[in-house]
């Protein structure tokens, strides 16, 4: 259970039949500053411990995204059924230090079987016509049903955070086929790629690295161990996009092996303690290589290539490691994510043993 | 050139292609406070295609550091996202610097060499993109000297394009005779005449307004619309030594030839058959040409309104008046008001009057396009006293970026009273973010072939085929049309506000 300073996070107590009349109060009380709105940004999350983290990060993403904000933290094992509510607002300061812009947040603690209302709870409080983004925490099971999934704009998780990548994207593939849904999928363990494929995609415009392709013998990811979706994402989308037809090997920590059924070039990715989700990918040809690799200072990715005369480094922007910051990007881009939607089949076949 | 397979499905974002960028007029303004900033801020979001080079061109004495060095000062001060040394350091890095008159073709052919040279060394791309930033009367030396020197050849699967910024020309002979000289040096799918107004977000947002939501397009026509208002005030005088080149353009043609007709071509266009260059294009000179001219000296007073500042105040300063600016003759007949009644003879717009006006020394800095709705048949609340009845759509396009309507509510209490209310958007609010530069737009976009955004010959053509007639009514006639005055800090001349009077018309209070 959540400690009183946990809770005291979530700003004010209210009676969850009082939230609309209580958030009306809140806006009189407070000299009334613009209250922003775009989205609904709902937040899921199976872990007590994870509210102080939930609430910063969303006090981050409403500094560039206005919305109404519905966090709710679920115990199902608590022995209690209940459902507490509060609520709170996000405010920007201005250079003199006056609100100006702000953000409603309203919270709930959900226990036991109470957790089951999750769904009706999100619906009562939507902020309406505006779409609804949904960042499920976890596992995508209990309570992640056609229901609920079906009202989702936009869907955000992190393959990276759950138990089983596999039988994740299956239940991910299961509520995209659902004919009921319409939601785009954002996978926050892809999105830690977003500038480092941009930077790959910049690099082989330069011809003397693009003919290189067709000599390429071996693809070379290092990746911290909590972010093996990451790596996974990020080889499925080279294999895709070189229409390698890889498949697995070895699937055993901390080096997972891949291998080409036509011959074609093979790929390992390893798994490190480094703390940055990609460390390095080395792109190794018959002649020469192509290297890009998070520098000391995070922000930024060196890339090296050597092919025959051609010797190069360049430093790019790097991936923000700060979960928020990727969320506000993503939201940022927005889109309907069909690279990544694309490269599902090409995932699925690196963590799947071939029938 | 092989397909880069890495690029495929990465569609949100512009394929920009790497580049040499050559300024000319390396060491002015634009080139410090716009041109380079821009390129940094690209590089810092990672837009900047690798293998960019940037070589600076210019009249005056200087190595690369101290190009850099001078440079770097100045991004420090103005750059939108900051000033980071480390990655300035490595951005610095691709500029060069290269001394030459403009009318040396020595100059030119070492550049030539000089291009060679780096691409050799540094292996960066055979693609140049030249930036034409000079003063307007070096354009027709540079475009002649790059000819001459093969510099607007590129090498085989490579490109070459020019940047033009405005002025255009001076009046419809000089643009053309420029534009004679662009194109016989560049072809015109390979010229880029930069508006900047074009790349701001607001401006791109007309079209999204109009054609991606279902409710304003059915109204945007003379059955619905009274009339349209584009409004450009500016605070600011002629100081920093504009004086010079000002009294020597006016507002006429430097603000609403090409800045403010691009807007209202933007509002008034028909929806184009698709979202390519040409495609949007094609529409906006099709707006051009409709402009109803003012040929006689007698219609141009009819429409037009010019005017001058007197001496006054804004916000608490007492400023000079236009003749007693700097660098502006004391006999001066350059206009820095301009106030427009424009007429648009196309089947959606009959009757609707387009009314532009561009101020120097008014009370505040803002750039807006009003859309005037017609009143609702007059039953219901015609006995009601109102102060404003007409909806009202307003595009904010700098500063304070957004969209508001204006539109009735009753107010609240027992008596059927009725007040306008204001829905409200601002960009900095919902989306949380500053808009890029519009330079850095534009940059992006010309390195990715992308023309949309800037001005095609035709369209030049077309805006100074109708300013002409007003420009020769002013200067050629014998019986020219007034020139006006009003006290600098006021909303313009009383002549602007009767231009409106004649139908009923208020210049909206912003």
């Amino acid at each position: 259970m959540p400690t009183d300073l946990q809770f005291a996070l979530l700003g004010q107590e209210v009676a969850v039949a009082n939230i609309d009349g209580e958030l009306k109060k809140l806006w009189e009380i407070d000299n009334a500053p613009t209250r922003a709105s775009l989205i609904n940004f709902a937040l899921y999350s199976e872990s007590p411990d994870s509210i102080q983290s939930n609430v910063e990060t969303i006090q981050e993403i409403t500094a560039d995204h206005a919305c109404r904000s519905i966090l709710i933290t679920a115990i199902p094992e608590e022995s209690d059924s209940r459902i507490r509510s509060w609520i709170t607002a996000h405010c920007q300061l201005d250079g003199n230090g006056n609100k100006t812009v702000c953000s409603e947040q309203i919270a709930f603690l959900v226990t036991n079987d109470c957790t089951a209302l999750v769904r009706n709870i999100v619906f009562a409080h939507l902020d309406s016509d505006l779409p609804l983004v949904f960042w499920w925490q976890g596992d995508l099971a209990n309570g992640f049903e056609d229901d609920l999934y079906s009202r989702i704009d936009r869907l955000i998780f992190d393959s990276d955070s759950w138990s089983d990548l596999s039988r994740g994207l299956e239940a991910l593939n299961n509520a995209l086929i659902n004919p009921r849904s319409h939601f785009v999928g954002h996978d926050i363990a892809w999105t830690r790629s977003h500038y480092l494929r941009r930077a790959i995609a910049a690099a082989f415009e330069n011809p003397a690295l693009n003919t290189k392709l067709s000599s390429l013998e071996s693809i070379s990811i290092e990746a911290d161990r909590h972010h093996r979706s990451t790596a996974i994402l990020l080889l499925a989308w080279i294999a895709s996009r070189l229409d390698i037809p890889l498949s697995p090997e070895s699937l055993d920590d901390p080096e997972l092996l891949f291998q080409s059924s036509d011959q074609g070039p093979r790929a390992s990715i390893t798994l490190t303690e480094s703390g940055l989700p990609l460390d390095t990918l080395t792109l190794a040809f018959n002649s020469g290589s192509f290297t890009i690799k998070r520098l000391t200072d995070p922000q930024f990715f060196q890339m090296q290539t050597r092919v025959e005369n051609f010797d190069r480094e360049k430093r790019v922007p790097a991936d923000p490691t700060k979960t928020s910051a990727l969320i506000v990007d993503q939201l940022m881009r927005g889109g309907t994510n069909a690279l990544y939607h694309n490269t599902l089949p090409t995932t699925v076949g690196l963590v799947q043993w071939p029938r | 050139m092989e397909a880069n397979p890495f690029k495929d499905g990465l569609v949100t974002e512009k394929s920009a292609a790497p580049c040499t960028v050559v300024i000319f007029g390396a060491t002015g303004d634009l080139t410090h406070r716009k041109l380079i900033p821009a390129l940094y801020n690209l590089a810092v979001d990672g837009d900047l295609p690798p293998g960019t080079r940037v070589i600076g061109f210019a009249r005056r004495d200087k190595s690369d550091d101290e190009f850099r060095s001078e440079l770097e000062a100045i991004n420090k001060e103005v750059s939108r996202q900051g000033h980071d040394p480390e990655i300035w350091e490595q951005f610095a890095r691709l500029i060069h610097y290269h001394r030459s008159e403009f009318q040396d073709l020595d100059g030119y052919t070492a550049l030539a060499k000089r291009l060679e040279d780096i691409r050799h060394e540094q292996g960066t791309s055979d693609n140049t993109l030249f930036y034409l930033a000079s003063a307007p009367e070096f354009f027709d030396d540079i475009l002649l000297n790059a000819k001459k020197s093969g510099l607007n050849v590129p090498p085989e699967g490579a490109w070459s394009r020019v940047i033009v910024e405005k002025p255009f020309g001076t009046d419809l002979a000089t643009a053309r005779q420029l534009n004679d000289v662009v194109n016989d040096t560049f072809e015109e799918s390979d010229t880029y005449r930069i508006d900047h107004y074009l790349g701001k977000e607001t401006a791109q947002n007309i079209m999204v307004l109009r054609f991606a939501n279902a409710i304003f397009e059915p109204l945007w026509n003379s059955n619905h619309i009274d009339h349209v208002q584009i409004t450009c005030a500016e605070h600011l005088g002629m100081e920093g030594g504009r004086g010079g080149y000002y009294d020597t353009a006016g507002a006429l043609r430097d603000m609403v030839q090409n800045h403010l007709l691009q807007l209202l071509s933007l509002v008034a266009m028909e929806p184009p058959v698709d979202l390519s260059a040409d495609g949007v294009r094609d529409e906006k000179v099709k707006v051009l040409k409709s402009l109803r001219r003012m040929p006689t000296p007698e219609e141009v007073a009819q429409s037009v309104v010019r005017a001058q500042y007197t001496a006054g105040s804004i916000n608490g300063e007492t400023v000079p008046a236009y003749r007693e600016e700097d660098r502006i003759a004391p006999d001066s007949h350059t206009e820095a008001y301009v106030a427009l009644r424009i007429m648009i003879d196309t089947w959606r717009w009959e009757g609707v009057p387009f009314y532009v006006r561009m101020g120097k020394r008014l009370p505040k800095k803002a750039t807006e396009i009003s859309v005037h709705f017609k009143e609702p048949p007059n039953v219901l609340f015609s006995t009601m006293p109102v102060t404003a009845r007409k909806n009202v759509l307003v595009m904010r396009i700098q500063p304070d970026e957004g969209i508001s309507l204006r539109m009735l509510s009753k107010l609240p209490g027992p008596a059927l009273k009725m007040e306008p209310v204001k829905m409200d958007f601002h960009y900095r609010s919902s989306f949380g973010k500053s808009s890029p530069e519009a330079y850095e737009r534009l940059l992006i976009d010309a390195m990715a072939g992308d023309a949309t955004l800037f001005a095609r010959r035709d369209e030049v053509e077309s805006a100074w085929t109708f300013i002409d007639d007003i420009e020769h009514a002013w200067h050629q006639s014998e019986s020219p049309p007034p020139l006006a005055e009003y006290p600098a800090g006021s909303w313009g001349p009383v002549e602007a506000d009767s231009l409106l009077k004649q139908n009923h018309h208020l210049w909206r209070r912003l």
